[in-house]
């Protein structure tokens, strides 16, 4: 049976203007803001690279002019910073003001999904990077795309609390391969924080949730993933699935409903971010008086949290209500944030590049005088950290869970 | 032409560029075959993103010893056939050489490098309290300097500033020999870059709106200006056509206040005063923004206005939102077609402002002699004007079924149709600024040949072995 994922967006591809604002380099005037928006762009300056130049190889290859192979790195060379769909003069008609803006649902042009589906069209033809089919291959196994045993996805969580945990809680704290097997500071601390704070909690037999193999073509893979993690935290009678990966956060919050409709995930799906904002509002959170500022932070929106899903209040509010904490805004920030480097699986097919605008990333931070790149999103703070490594550490990159933490009384 | 070894060449130009910036892959080059509009190229053999003006002259040095053509590509957002390869070749990507060179304040300048994009370049001289005056064609969040100047387009500003050349000091131009000159007062070695009319014949204007035909802009200076402390906008509305072209005409030769003025046709009016009951029972609408130094200096200016609008019967309305939105988001309004009207091929046209009223109708003329194919393809929904110093630029709202590109029959006839168009807009005396590859064949079909001589004669002695941008212009030898 032949099966095409980019047929279904053909109309898309053709109703593409190539006005080159998805390119970026520009200053988007109703929000006076500086945009790159295609972060590949930046260290690719290549018209293949950027969406408009997709939307032409992707004629090309219904044209059947190009080999599959040969598309390889322009297509999978792809964030999904989803800045693209947000600046797409097709998305948002008309165009109203920058800060109460609506996304519609129903969109003439999305050329995030598109990229997303030509990914997995090429994969469906044995055209992936090494390294995604690899970590396709390992997920199918052992659930987790970073060559780990599933095994030891809870190796960094205390014995004391593995034993304690209910079968059934309100919440289902759904941790994420990256803080699972990489970043475990963050979830070490987001545990702590929900003893300290008495939150009723559980865990899952949790697989991946299918974000990386959404993001890299592998569909079928991240749907099982998917149905599976939905079974199990049914199981839980969860109200909520409580997450402090941007990734995750997206997955489990559009991509369930999305792809996998036959089967209703019914907890409500949060991220940490949001938990402690209801905390602080509610004033259960007491934080260690500060005489002056300690902490200037310079806060990074994770595509996923950020543009995809559009939390960028809540994550500012809570860092704001830390007494010595100073917020400092990027010169990118919100819908204009420079992505990371990291998703779309660019991270593992391509670190160079990954790390590349990690860098760039850190340097807007230090340029508006920020000692602290916050964050809420394990994968980001990942990529962050490495850079931060080669740049010989001039800054401290820190997730909220971890910094809300450490100022609690 | 097959005997030009490329991957030669493509070491030479590493050499010059550096390797990260000379691109090769077969592949990769299929995302360059196409800019805005219907015209499609062939993919480059190679694409360059010079770093310097010295790297420009070195790539052209090069391509003449070889005999390569080189293609001149800006923000590749035109929509005329511009920005793209007709031969196999070099494309020479002008976006690497970004950035404000200078502000002068002394001379009230500041000269720029032609691939910086204009919404950046306005970014940047606000923050210091400037601007230039035209500041940028529709296609401004992709367009840049060098391509806006090449095309000469209409834009913010125009109504008092004029175009993408009228504010054009001088300019730094690589020769398609190689050679760098410098134009306006900076043809003396000993200058600032601040006077455009002097040392001799005014050769800046040589280069403006040449397509990149007669050489590669490398930097462009232009006049500055205070960013104005106030801004007002008002709408009008008229019962007849003819009355608001003729209260326009006077606006613009009165040379007020108003940095924007747009208008609206018979039935570009009627479409939109579906939505915006405002403009219900008004024939043609004029909107406009006013900008001064201080409030008072508008308000004087606003009688003005008012006294010569009502000359004409026109009518103050009580809202002025729709010129909020389409002059205050310029490039946000412009460039993306309407949801409901799909994808814009229109093309503006250029008549003196007191002709307007008559070219409209002669257009709506056109369209009623081909109705039944105009009917099929084309979601018209009127002219729209933008006035530019002492002429305006009527804008066909040409909107074509957005997959218009998948059905080759029907892209065959909407092509046949907008040249068909666009030879008529010219048979009435209206002038193109856009002259790409799909434009420049109806322009020069309306020139003597004379005229031609000349241009092939220029472009002969600037460009003896025809290597800039060939196949753009009828002028092959």
């Amino acid at each position: 049976m032949s099966m095409s994922y980019l047929e279904a967006f053909k109309e898309q591809i053709y109703s593409c203007l190539r006005c080159g604002t998805c390119r970026g380099d520009c200053v988007i005037e109703s929000s006076n803001v500086y945009n790159v928006i295609c972060p590949i762009y930046l260290v690719k300056p290549f018209e293949a690279y950027t969406p408009r130049g997709k939307m032409l190889l992707a004629r090309a290859y219904f044209d059947g002019k190009v080999p599959p192979q040969s598309l390889l790195d322009y297509i999978f060379m792809c964030t999904n910073c989803n800045n693209c769909t947000i600046q797409c003069r097709l998305t948002q008609v008309p165009r109203t003001d920058y800060k109460t803006k609506q996304l519609t649902e129903e969109r003439l042009l999305d050329p995030t999904e598109i990229v997303e589906a030509f990914k997995a069209e090429l994969a469906l033809k044995g055209v992936q990077p090494e390294k995604h089919k690899r970590f396709a291959e390992w997920g199918k196994k052992e659930h987790n795309p970073y060559i780990e045993p599933h095994e030891k996805r809870f190796a960094w969580l205390p014995e004391e609390i593995k034993k304690k945990l209910p079968k059934q809680a309100k919440y289902v704290y759904f941790v994420g391969c990256t803080s699972s097997y990489r970043t475990t500071e963050i979830a070490k601390a987001t545990v702590e924080l929900f003893e300290k704070l008495g939150i009723d909690y559980t865990f899952i037999d949790e697989w991946c949730c299918g974000s990386p193999y959404w993001r890299t073509g592998s569909i079928s893979i991240a749907q099982e993933m998917a149905r599976h993690n939905i079974e199990e935290i049914e199981k839980t009678g969860a109200e909520y699935v409580i997450t402090s990966c941007a990734g995750c956060y997206r997955a489990l919050k559009v991509d369930y409903s999305k792809r996998v409709p036959d089967q209703k995930l019914n907890a409500k799906v949060i991220h940490t971010a949001e938990l402690l904002h209801e905390l602080v509002k509610a004033g259960k959170l007491k934080f260690k008086e500060a005489a002056s500022i300690r902490v200037k932070a310079a806060f990074h929106d994770p595509c996923h949290t950020g543009r995809h899903i559009g939390l960028y209040d809540v994550p500012r509010e809570v860092a704001s209500a830390i007494p010595g904490v100073k917020l400092i805004e990027m010169l990118r920030s919100r819908e204009g944030s420079l992505c990371c480097g990291s998703g779309g699986g660019v991270k593992s097919a391509y670190p160079d590049i990954a790390l590349k605008l990690a860098e760039m990333r850190i340097k807007e931070a230090l340029e508006v005088g920020a000692d602290h790149l916050l964050s809420i999103c394990p994968f980001c703070k990942r990529n962050f950290d490495d850079a931060n490594k080669t740049l010989g550490n001039p800054i401290r990159v820190i997730d909220l869970v971890e910094l809300v933490l450490n100022n609690l009384t | 032409m097959s005997s030009i070894d490329f991957n030669a060449l493509s070491d030479f130009l590493k050499g010059i560029v550096g390797d990260e910036y000379v691109f090769s892959d077969e592949a990769a080059m299929l995302a360059y075959v196409r800019e805005a509009g219907l015209i499609e190229g062939i993919p480059p053999r190679l694409v360059v993103k010079p770093g310097s003006t010295e790297e420009i002259a070195k790539v052209l040095r090069l391509a003449n010893e070889y005999k390569v053509p080189v293609y001149v590509r800006g923000g590749g957002s035109s929509y005329s056939g511009a920005g793209i390869c007709f031969k196999q070749g070099i494309l020479l990507d002008m976006t690497r050489l970004k950035g404000i060179i200078e502000v002068n304040e002394d001379s009230n300048t500041v000269q720029v490098w032609a691939g910086t994009g204009w919404t950046a370049f306005n970014y940047e001289l606000r923050k210091r309290g400037l601007m230039t005056g035209f500041r940028g064609p529709a296609s401004s969040y992709t367009a840049t300097v060098g391509g806006s100047s090449s095309v000469c387009s209409i834009g913010l500003g125009s109504a008092k500033y004029g175009g993408g050349g009228d504010q054009v000091l001088g300019l730094e131009v690589v020769l398609p020999t190689g050679i760098v000159i410098n134009t306006g007062s900076c043809a003396s070695e000993r200058a600032e870059p601040f006077m455009r009319y002097v040392l001799g014949p005014d050769l800046t204007g040589l280069f403006l709106g040449d397509h990149g035909m007669l050489g590669v802009k490398t930097k462009v200076t232009f006049r500055l200006y205070p960013l104005p402390s106030y801004e007002e906008y008002a709408e009008y509305g008229f019962k007849t056509e003819a009355n608001a072209a003729k209260a326009i005409n006077e606006l613009l030769r009165r040379n007020i206040c108003i940095s924007d003025l747009m208008a609206f046709e018979k039935f570009a009016t009627e479409v939109r005063a579906k939505k915006v009951t405002y403009w219900q029972g008004y024939e043609a609408i004029v909107i406009l923004k006013m900008e001064a130094e201080d409030k008072a200096a508008i308000d004087a200016q606003k009688n003005v206005i008012r006294n010569v609008l009502s000359k004409y019967d026109g009518v103050e309305l009580p809202e002025n939102k729709m010129a909020k939105t389409m002059i205050g988001g310029f490039f946000d309004v412009f460039f993306y077609a309407r949801r409901d009207a799909g994808f814009s091929l229109g093309m503006p046209i250029l008549t003196p402002a007191g002709k307007v009223a008559e070219f409209w109708a002669r257009m709506r003329a056109f369209i009623k002699s081909v109705e039944d194919k105009w009917k099929k393809y084309v979601n018209y929904s009127g002219m729209v004007l933008i006035a530019s110093a002492n002429a305006c630029e009527s804008v066909p709202t040409f909107y074509v079924p957005w997959n218009y590109d998948m059905d080759p029959a029907a892209r065959k006839e909407i092509a046949e149709l907008w040249r068909a168009y666009y030879s008529e807009a010219l048979k009435a005396g209206g002038c193109l600024c856009m002259m790409g590859r799909g434009a420049s064949p109806l322009v020069f079909n309306n020139f003597s040949q004379n005229y031609i001589s000349f241009i092939k004669s220029v472009k002969k002695a600037l460009d003896p072995n025809n290597i800039l941008n060939p196949g753009l212009w009828p002028i092959e030898w």
